[in-house]
């Protein structure tokens, strides 16, 4: 097969590329991007069908520059695609020279996946085409099984995720960022320390190219049987709503049913939104006792204090100034938000800052049949690899915490009606309540597995005015991402916003 | 004997737990008696029975059930004589079944002679047979376990001048098995009632037989090397009887009672059934897979047993404190509901007679790892009276009919041990025996083709056991497999239908062949075999090559 020799080479396709990209569920964009040039490409296989993992820049009209991560396989045209594979259309007049390949997206093939894993399995440091990969094993892991079956994973957003044989869980990262990714640096650091309830961290793959560096995939041990803690949570209310019954639809319950419903619940989360506290408090102790500048915890200052107010209220600034009529309802809320900074900065600096997971909710805990497993520690994907390798209050993700429970709620209550229907705002009370009591129990087991570790501040009240702020925070960023995403979704953190500032009004 | 007749018998039995004196009554005195036992042999025979376990019935002042014991050697009069029992034990092997006696190793009646004459004097011949101390300061690291009516493990005798040792009620001292005799007159208990025909022991509290300074006075190697002994002299003497192991503790411990294979031959599996009851509650099968998990692997010939509820509380001390609260807050709202640590309530009420629910527990007692132990009227959904005092709640008469009586007793109503239930919802009038078998559709009749099926695919007592995952956390399913032989069993904990997809793409182009009704499933193809339950139902699947 007389294969692409240089970049020039892949040109054909950029136009596919571009059609290809806004269908994809990791690509940040909204349309089609204006161009996409190849920047890179290594070839794990020659032989058909090849593989070769692509890196291509893209821009749109504003001139924003993003890199994404492409594996492509490369068919002799003799040889019939896999079924259901559609290939990459070149652009029309050119072609490869005489029609020599087919390109298809390689994670749609598993054979191809299988070829990636075995050559990622030899470390070593190789040229390619526009730069150099580097492929690692990771401390005290042994070569792989052969011949474990792949199986694409479905529902990830921002990688895209291959299991072979129920051991190996391949990660491709798709959208590139400068930097080490995270969550090698802090799996490795969260196990020196003891703390084992992470996947443990197998293969990596890293290309230094203009730009980068960047990982482009990494290998880990996969936890069989598992499932999410949103999905658990989603299973608990379930079990509370069908224990409600109305007398008439509509009427909203009074406080007191609500405590009494979700006290008595038979499917109740609270033993396990204790357990996940405890395991939340675990996981920052051993993050605390990190080293090296780039890791160990360090005092809170006064300049991260206001750095930490100044982002909540650029983030409102930036919601606001979108102009969308959708966000009138955030209007009036905004002297909340600006209080909640204020008190923010008046705090007397106390506490750590620490390396942190970053993107914490209940979508990231995995139940597996031993225990509970924290997954994910890529950070926010929608952040540049400097802001999520920032220091910050542990604090941070237990707000992410709490605000899942209410998400949790939320999406249960919507499971069961839209938000015209009458038994809405029946059951709304009931899943309000249950996702206070939850992260309730959830708060009570962190701060007693982190008291007196100096990871908190002091101060009476100081833990609640961050808590606040940080939840704000939060919520703020999630009207920006279900706006753009799930408009119809936009509710659920803008109820959420009127309620922490009557709580900080409070 | 029975088809299957090896010396691991045990493996494919199914155990009914007895308590005689409740279950039928031939001399018309009020209470159960081993002839009344005999007369119902019939009936366990058609229900599917092979191995019957009786509560206490050697001589006993009564003040626990019959656990404590004041002459190894007689049995209590009122249940029976030695030939009552011989005849028992020929009868019953004459159908296949096999009879096992609880025995209490660790202690006595305070009332057995050996405690009379140990307390009379310190010079006493039986005095060292018997835990004594000047102060209740030593063994402080063993905890007390029947916490509702104990402070301590010592309690002062007057005639004795001395604390003695006990790890239950006050009125059972503790034996002291770090005396030879000791050792030597309980085998010659062990060797009596073998020689007599019976097929075994359910061996009561067996932790606790030895004590050491600064442990917790549980399991010690003394405890294990004494075991090993007697399974030495049992095995010798009277191959194939089986010693099944009440050690109420996490499975990574209890598994030393199987020793390399040369402890006991069975043990309970206590931790299952409480995680059983939470994960129907939670609707979701982490509560029972953790503990499959924590469970270790068994030397070769070992089982463990299974029970859904038995004459004891349904035990809470391998749930951790929050588990029990949420237990307690689920499956006990009243407080005289609960007893130590443990929920007193038979099966029926615990799962709010709900028959969905029973018939998913009994599935998964059925296909679960182990050997199944039913509790007796619990094959007939009977229930409970919370009002009687400490266990006899869950221990009131068998319900053989709409009867006086229930047909348990022709005596006198008043004269009956404990009365019989007489509600409406679980009374003997709306539930009992021959109602149930003369109703195609009853929970008995229902429990006995359930257990033919079992009974009819070894890979059920004797399979390996591999936990499946799939998409939906609400549903538990999990392989059983043995030489050619694959089962599929899928149980959904949620009252909602569900849906799941299982990764069977190892069994492609196999057909699951559901066992009851012998329903050809669609053949497993490459892709994610998908599912649908009703609320709370479960299928077991043969997976078979397909023609």
């Amino acid at each position: 097969m007389n294969l692409p020799r240089d970049l020039a080479g892949l040109h054909p396709l950029a136009g596919a590329i571009r059609e290809l990209l806004p269908r994809q569920r990791w690509f940040a964009g909204e349309r089609s991007p204006q161009r996409a040039e190849p920047v890179a490409c290594v070839w794990v296989r020659r032989a058909s069908p090849a593989v070769a993992l692509t890196v291509w820049e893209v821009g749109d009209a504003q001139g924003a520059i993003d890199r994404y991560h492409l594996p492509l396989g490369f068919r002799s045209p003799e040889q019939p695609l896999p079924p259901g594979v559609e290939a990459l259309r070149p652009d029309e007049g050119a072609g490869p020279e005489g029609g020599a390949w087919v390109a298809y997206e390689g994670l749609t093939d598993p054979e191809l996946s299988a070829h990636l894993l075995t050559w990622m399995d030899q470390p070593g440091a190789e040229r390619c085409l526009g730069g150099r990969v580097i492929r690692r094993r990771a401390a005290g892991s042994l070569p792989l099984e052969p011949n474990l079956g792949p199986r694409p994973l479905e529902g990830d957003h921002s990688n895209s995720g291959v299991v072979f044989g129920d051991r190996v869980m391949l990660k491709v990262f798709r959208r590139l960022w400068p930097g080490i990714n995270p969550e090698a640096e802090l799996t490795t650091c969260l196990l020196a320390a003891g703390f084992d309830r992470v996947p443990r961290p197998l293969l990596a793959l890293e290309m230094e190219a203009a730009g980068g560096p960047f990982s482009l995939a990494a290998a880990q041990l996969y936890l069989p049987h598992g499932t999410d803690g949103f999905q658990l949570a989603l299973t608990s209310l379930r079990d509370l709503f069908g224990d409600i019954h109305f007398e008439a639809d509509g009427a909203v319950p009074m406080p007191e049913a609500c405590v009494q419903a979700v006290s008595s619940q038979g499917g109740s989360f609270e033993t396990d939104s204790a357990r996940l506290g405890l395991l939340t408090g675990r996981m920052h102790r051993a993050l605390a006792q990190a080293t090296g500048p780039e890791m160990e915890a360090e005092p809170i200052r006064d300049v991260d204090l206001a750095r930490w107010a100044d982002e909540i209220e650029g983030a409102l600034e930036r919601l606001l100034a979108l102009g969308d009529d959708r966000l009138e309802a955030l209007r009036p809320q905004a002297a909340g938000v600006h209080a909640a900074a204020a008190r923010l900065r008046q705090l007397s600096p106390g506490g750590r800052r620490i390396r942190l997971h970053g993107d914490f909710h209940l979508g990231q805990l995995l139940r597996v049949d031993d225990g509970w497993v924290v997954l994910d520690f890529e950070g926010q994907p929608a952040q540049s690899i400097a802001e999520r390798r920032q220091k910050r209050s542990p604090l941070q993700d237990v707000a992410g915490m709490l605000r899942s429970f209410d998400y949790a709620a939320a999406v249960a209550v919507r499971q069961q009606a839209s938000p015209d229907e009458p038994r809405w705002s029946s059951l709304t009370p009931y899943g309000r309540t249950w996702a206070e009591r939850n992260g309730e129990r959830f708060l009570a087991g962190y701060l007693a597995e982190v008291a007196g570790t100096g990871l908190l501040p002091a101060v009476p009240g100081s833990v609640d005015t961050l808590l606040t702020a940080f939840q704000l925070g939060k919520a703020l960023y999630e009207v920006g991402y279900e706006l753009a995403h799930r408009p119809e979704w936009s509710e659920i953190p803008l109820a959420e916003i009127a309620r922490l500032r009557a709580w900080g009004d409070g | 004997m029975s088809q299957r007749g090896g010396v691991d018998w045990y493996r494919d039995a199914i155990v009914y737990e007895v308590y005689v004196r409740g279950f039928a009554d031939a001399d018309g005195d009020g209470r159960g008696d081993l002839a009344g036992l005999v007369d119902r042999l019939d009936y366990l025979h058609w229900l599917g029975v092979s191995c019957l376990w009786l509560l206490p019935i050697f001589a006993s002042p009564l003040r626990d059930g019959g656990y404590d014991v004041s002459d190894f050697f007689s049995l209590q009069p009122e249940v029976g004589t030695i030939v009552d029992m011989q005849r028992l034990i020929s009868e019953a092997h004459a159908r296949g079944i096999r009879v096992i006696c609880d025995l209490v190793m660790n202690h006595t009646s305070d009332q057995h002679p050996w405690f009379q004459e140990a307390r009379r004097s310190p010079d006493s011949r039986k005095r060292d047979w018997y835990v004594w101390s000047d102060t209740q300061n030593r063994y402080r690291d063993a905890r007390v376990i029947f916490v509702d009516t104990e402070h301590s493990n010592w309690t002062w005798d007057d005639s004795a001048g001395a604390y003695y040792w006990h790890r239950f009620f006050s009125h059972q001292p503790d034996l002291n098995y770090e005396n030879p005799e000791v050792q030597e007159a309980m085998l010659e208990v062990v060797r009596y009632w073998l020689r007599l025909g019976l097929d075994g022991y359910r061996l009561d509290a067996v932790p606790y037989l030895f004590e050491a300074e600064g442990t917790n006075c549980e399991n010690l190697p003394a405890t294990h090397a004494y075991l090993r002994r007697v399974r030495r002299e049992v095995d010798r003497e009277f191959p194939g009887r089986l010693l099944l192991a009440e050690a109420n503790q996490w499975p990574s411990d209890v598994v030393a009672y199987f020793g390399q294979g040369d402890e006991c031959h069975m043990c309970f599996h206590f931790p299952l059934m409480p995680r059983m009851f939470m994960a129907l509650r939670q609707e979701q099968r982490y509560p029972i897979t953790e503990i499959l998990a924590q469970t270790p692997e068994l030397p070769p010939g070992a089982q463990w047993g299974l029970f859904l509820r038995n004459h004891d509380e349904l035990t809470l001390e391998m749930v951790s404190d929050s588990e029990r609260d949420y237990m307690y807050g689920e499956y006990a709202r009243d407080p005289r509901m609960r007893h130590n640590l443990g929920i007193r309530r038979r099966l029926a009420p615990l799962l709010g007679n709900g028959r969905r629910q029973m018939e998913l527990f009994y599935g998964l007692l059925l296909s679960l790892p182990g050997t199944p132990i039913l509790y007796y009227g619990d094959e007939i959904g009977m229930g409970d009276n919370i009002y009687l005092g400490d266990r006899d709640g869950v221990r009131t008469p068998m319900q053989w009919s709409g009867d006086r009586n229930a047909g348990f007793s022709r005596a006198d109503f008043a004269q009956l041990y404990l009365p019989p239930l007489m509600d409406p919802l679980y009374g003997y009038q709306a539930c009992n025996v021959e109602q149930q078998q003369r109703s195609p559709s009853s929970l008995l009749q229902w429990l006995r083709r359930f257990i033919q099926v079992r009974q009819a695919h070894p890979v059920f007592g004797r399979g390996a056991t591999e936990v499946l995952g799939g998409s939906n956390p609400s549903v538990f399913a999990f392989l059983r497999h043995l030489g050619d032989e694959t089962i599929l069993c899928v149980n959904n904990l949620s009252r909602f239908p569900q849906p799941v997809d299982l990764d069977l793409r190892r069994f492609i182009d196999r057909t699951p062949v559901e066992l009851v009704g012998r329903v050809p499933f669609p053949i497993v193809g490459d892709r994610p075999y998908p599912l649908t339950l009703g609320p709370h139902g479960f299928y077991w699947l043969r997976l078979e090559d397909t023609p």
